[in-house]
């Protein structure tokens, strides 16, 4: 059994933050993102052999922590009543922003996040997600005219 | 406060962090070197014993060879044997007066001799079906008294030669069979030294059903067959016919096949049944006891009244014709008592004549299933005519015998 390289570790710490962010408004919930946070490091240990291209750790963490989420919600929608379609419908944007964006359905929640609050660009969260970029594009312009919010789209 | 500022506003504001998260790496760092533990000490040498578990059981079901030649050696005997799908193979590994041989010779594949004292059985596996394969003609023995008998079907052929010892036989180096004037050969490596021998077990139990004696004298258990030793008492009023009798091996009664007996001398007969050879204990039990009334002997046929005197209680005539100077009559007797022909001589002025032509079936009467007999006798009026009935007295009777593996020599 090999150690785990320190510098390894270290990113590790540097990113968890950022990791629990996203996995909360992924998960809205403290115990469910902190659990899908452990879960995500525990893959990157295990598979950061297979990590090709060093300078995209952390898009890469990203991308094992969304599909962790997913996998989670999936696992959870079988037993919630109300789905995302339900939420989408109503109208969120006399809400204070930070209520609008929390009532948004997830997957869009998660977007706004990642592009306006940790600004990842289109191409890594189209990685993420392993999505299109105009897929991705499209998304976020409807998630921003939910929350009448009047942002750039596209990349800098 | 517009969207855009409340946007900017939310974008500096200070995320709330778990303080779980502190020490998270550490935590799954820790899970980590743990999982691998396991999986170094408990998962890979699993996987690496079921790999090899696997490996081993294709290695000896594609060759069965090797499956057998493991038969010596203690510990791999017991794995070819669980890991060996084919029963041929796990047969002869168990019991080792079995050879495996599995030779191909065109469309034929010996697959395994019996061998034992007093018998040798050939087990061959038809590869292809074989048109026309009752024309075969079959070799082993070059020199030395043997009785042989060849059972085949679509899939296969067995042969079986008797004798009396193996030690005054003298084996061919080939097994020669000759189907459709198509010649097999099988190599023969019989090593008459390592055959199993006979085992032996004087009974001497008498057994005592409507005033007849009768003695189980021994018992001789060899690896292909068993013999069973009875003999009658002289002072019997009836003749000792037939016995039912049957052992259980591996959780099934092997009975002795009717008819299978041969007089080993004047009076003792003996019977034969599945060997337990390779049981430590075992039960025989005797089901029913038949004999045969020599009472019956004479039955005086009466041309002039058109019966038969002095015949069996159970047994009627239904037919009675004189006609081209032949008699013609119709038998009947009860299914229980016989399922087969009871008259097969008769006498002409007290000279025991067989008859030519023997004519049987069975029949339902008043919800009774019979058997008959159809006979027809040459007829001349100056001679006197007697049947002889083999009438036989069927008695159930049940009795076990407990043989214990110590008691045989």
């Amino acid at each position: 059994m090999k150690k785990i390289p320190d510098h390894l570790i270290l990113q590790l710490e540097d990113i968890k933050q950022s990791l629990y962010i996203t996995s909360y408004s992924f998960m809205q919930n403290e115990n469910d993102a902190l659990e899908i946070v452990s879960q995500t490091i525990f893959i990157i240990l295990k598979k950061y052999k297979q990590l090709k291209n060093p300078q995209y750790f952390k898009t890469w963490a990203t991308r094992i922590l969304i599909n962790e989420c997913k996998k989670e919600l999936k696992k959870k929608k079988t037993t919630d009543v109300k789905s995302d379609i339900e939420i989408i419908v109503e109208d969120i944007s006399y809400l204070p922003l930070h209520e609008a964006i929390s009532q948004l359905p997830s997957d869009l929640r998660i977007l706004v996040e990642l592009k306006y609050f940790q600004d990842y660009t289109l191409k890594e969260i189209s990685y993420m997600f392993d999505k299109p970029i105009t897929t991705i594009s499209s998304q976020l312009k409807k998630a921003l005219q939910l929350l009448k919010l009047e942002l750039e789209v596209e990349d800098e | 406060m517009n969207r855009l500022e409340e946007f900017e506003q939310l974008r500096h504001q200070k995320h709330e962090i778990s303080p779980s998260l502190k020490n998270i790496v550490n935590q799954e760092v820790e899970h980590y070197y743990r999982y691998h533990k396991r999986k170094k000490y408990l998962y890979y040498p699993v996987i690496s014993l079921c790999t090899f578990i696997v490996m081993l059981a294709l290695t000896f079901n594609v060759f069965p060879n090797l499956a057998y030649a493991c038969k010596d050696i203690p510990i791999l005997e017991s794995v070819a044997k669980t890991l060996c799908f084919d029963q041929n193979v796990k047969d002869c590994i168990d019991n080792d007066y079995a050879i495996y041989i599995h030779q191909t010779d065109h469309d034929l594949t010996l697959e395994y001799l019996i061998i034992d004292e007093t018998q040798i059985t050939a087990y061959i596996k038809k590869n292809k079906p074989i048109e026309k394969s009752q024309n075969i003609s079959y070799e082993c023995i070059k020199n030395g008294k043997s009785q042989s008998v060849l059972s085949s079907d679509d899939n296969s052929i067995k042969i079986q030669w008797m004798y009396t010892n193996i030690q005054d036989i003298e084996f061919d180096d080939y097994l020669t069979l000759t189907i459709n004037q198509h010649v097999y050969q099988f190599p023969l490596h019989i090593n008459k030294d390592k055959i199993k021998k006979t085992k032996s077990m004087t009974l001497n139990k008498e057994i005592i059903i409507n005033n007849q004696k009768l003695t189980i004298t021994k018992i001789e258990v060899s690896p292909t067959i068993t013999k069973i030793y009875i003999q009658p008492d002289k002072d019997n009023t009836l003749i000792f016919d037939d016995a039912r009798m049957s052992i259980l091996k591996n959780n099934q009664f092997y009975e002795n096949a009717s008819g299978l007996y041969a007089l080993e001398d004047k009076d003792t007969k003996v019977f034969m049944i599945e060997s337990p050879y390779f049981q430590k204990n075992y039960t025989l039990s005797l089901h029913s006891l038949s004999f045969i009334s020599p009472e019956y002997e004479h039955c005086l046929i009466d041309p002039s009244n058109q019966t038969i005197q002095n015949l069996p209680e159970n047994i009627t005539l239904d037919q009675f014709e004189i006609a081209h100077g032949k008699i013609k009559m119709k038998l009947y007797a009860p299914y229980q008592i016989t399922n087969y022909p009871f008259v097969t001589h008769y006498y002409k002025d007290d000279q025991k004549t067989d008859l030519s032509e023997i004519s049987f079936g069975q029949t339902e009467k008043n919800g009774e299933t019979l058997t008959y007999q159809m006979l027809e006798i040459p007829y001349d009026e100056d001679h006197q005519y007697e049947l002889s009935i083999g009438y036989k007295y069927i008695y159930p009777f049940y009795d076990s015998i407990e043989i214990y593996e110590k008691n045989f020599k």
